[in-house]
């Protein structure tokens, strides 16, 4: 009982008539937080925010497609893809923001955290650093202190699938852990309640993790819910 | 400071080439908001007794004809069973009886008003056309899409379009709407026997259960989709009706004192 009431944001969808504009939210994130303790919620709607904020316990960025295909359409970013979603993930995240609220990033929600907080993506670093990190899966290494580093050790396996990257780190962001070819996988904020994880988490559940040799992330999120206590 | 009724729309589960997702049509949403709610989707069982605790009311919306074993049916054609969901079918059951327990109000719309009628005990239509045909002893019309009235076949269909109904003179719908109306329609099925302390609250031309009301709990299922928008080449647009939304969202803020 008295479960925290985590917002899970989704992204750009139709219904099954493919008539009606809707949001889509991956299952994953969902049971992973009411496998946790918490009671996820979903946001329905474009223009409710600040009640979301005002109401709910936490908040959580969730991964969805590449923010831009090409390195040199980069500037295009609000023009093309899921501007919808950017647009309203920002909302949700000044209003969470505001009400200092916790706020879970993963994939393009801590990349874009990144961003809101003023820092910068790499994108398609593959294309210039000869990286993969897309369907594919790798080891990572965490920071003494932080939380991912008191959840899963010194390093563990993790699922990997992105195309971009936080390149420059905003003010009041540092990162917890790295790839072993140098990419930034999670973030804490200084102050604020914010984490943000490149790789997913939500995955990594179960007896049957993403990928199966990977922990179970269980824990993790157990740890999110009471941060929203 | 007193917020806003918060309004917990059960999440449409998806799990076909869709993929492994949630879907929130905005549409409810929108009417909710609208009305003056917050609008939130909810999807987890676990959670389920803290949704009917945290929220203030339940909307159980739209979505494919459940598994018949529900009120007590077989399936014969097996291609059916590639359109059912027992995870969604359990959700909505779920959280209905948790909302129903809480003694909080619950508004179903198309599929959730079918859900209301079968967890309180009640049957459904399987096939409203092949019904209506051998109640009214005609043996084929229009590929069995059209419906019946006055003994014409072909009049209008439950299927797709629009259609008239006429409302019970006592029901909480006939304030809102009249004692008659004109609703879009997008369905296959319909209420058959009504669930227990339910009652019909509207009727479309051809005898089908179009709206029902509880006696006594904050219950309401509508068979049409006043959330939604479209266009009947006979009859005109059909416009996003609000009102039901509204009258739901001012029953959750009276605590129900009608």
């Amino acid at each position: 009982m008295n479960r925290p009431v985590i917002l899970i944001n989704g992204g750009p969808a139709f219904d099954k008539t493919f008539e009606c504009d809707s949001w889509g939210i991956n299952k994953t994130y969902v049971q992973a937080i009411g496998a946790a303790g918490g009671a996820p919620v979903l946001c329905a709607d474009d223009y409710s925010a600040e009640d979301y904020a005002q109401v709910c316990d936490g908040l959580i960025l969730t991964g969805s497609f590449s923010y831009c295909p090409r390195p040199e359409l980069r500037d295009r970013l609000s023009q093309i893809g899921q501007s919808i979603r950017v647009e309203y993930d920002r909302k949700l995240f000044n209003a969470f923001f505001a009400a200092k609220k916790p706020i879970l990033g993963i994939c393009l929600g801590h990349q874009i955290i990144n961003v809101f907080l003023g820092g910068t993506l790499y994108s398609n670093f593959k294309m210039c650093d000869g990286i993969e990190h897309m369907l594919s899966a790798h080891k990572i290494k965490t920071e003494e202190g932080s939380v991912i580093r008191q959840i899963f050790g010194d390093d563990f396996y993790a699922n990997s699938r992105h195309n971009n990257a936080v390149e420059t780190l905003a003010p009041g962001l540092k990162v917890t852990a790295w790839s072993p070819d140098g990419v930034i996988e999670a973030l804490e904020h200084e102050t604020l309640p914010i984490w943000g994880f490149q790789f997913h988490p939500e995955r990594m559940r179960g007896d049957l993790p993403d990928p199966p040799m990977g922990p179970d992330s269980t824990e993790l999120f157990r740890w999110f819910v009471q941060q929203c206590r | 400071m007193k917020r806003k009724p918060v309004i917990i729309i059960a999440a449409e589960d998806v799990n076909d080439s869709f993929g492994n997702v949630f879907i929130m049509n905005k549409e409810y949403a929108d009417c909710v908001r609208l009305a003056g709610g917050i609008p939130l989707g909810a999807g987890d069982y676990r959670a389920i007794s803290s949704y009917a605790e945290f929220a203030d009311a339940l909307i159980i919306p739209g979505g494919p004809v459940m598994h018949p074993a529900r009120y007590g049916g077989i399936v014969t054609n097996f291609m059916e069973l590639a359109g059912f969901s027992a995870t969604r079918d359990d959700f909505d059951f779920a959280i209905f009886d948790a909302f129903c327990r809480a003694g909080k109000p619950i508004l179903g719309i198309g599929r959730g008003a079918q859900v209301i009628n079968v967890a309180l005990g009640g049957t459904l239509v399987r096939d409203i056309p092949q019904r209506l045909t051998s109640e009214n002893d005609i043996t084929e019309h229009s590929n069995r899409e059209f419906a019946v009235v006055d003994g014409t076949p072909g009049d209008f269909s439950h299927h797709w379009g629009t259609h008239k109904i006429t409302l019970a003179p006592d029901s909480g719908l006939a304030k809102i709407m009249g004692r008659e109306s004109i609703v879009n329609s997008f369905h296959r099925q319909a209420v058959d026997k009504l669930g227990a302390g339910l009652t019909a609250a509207a009727f479309s031309e051809d005898g089908v259960i179009e709206a029902i009301e509880h006696d006594s709990l904050p219950i309401i299922g509508v068979q049409w989709h006043p959330e939604h928008a479209c266009e009947d080449f006979r009859r005109g647009v059909h416009e996003q009706d609000i009102t039901i939304f509204e009258s739901f969202v001012k029953m959750v803020q009276e605590g129900c004192n009608e």
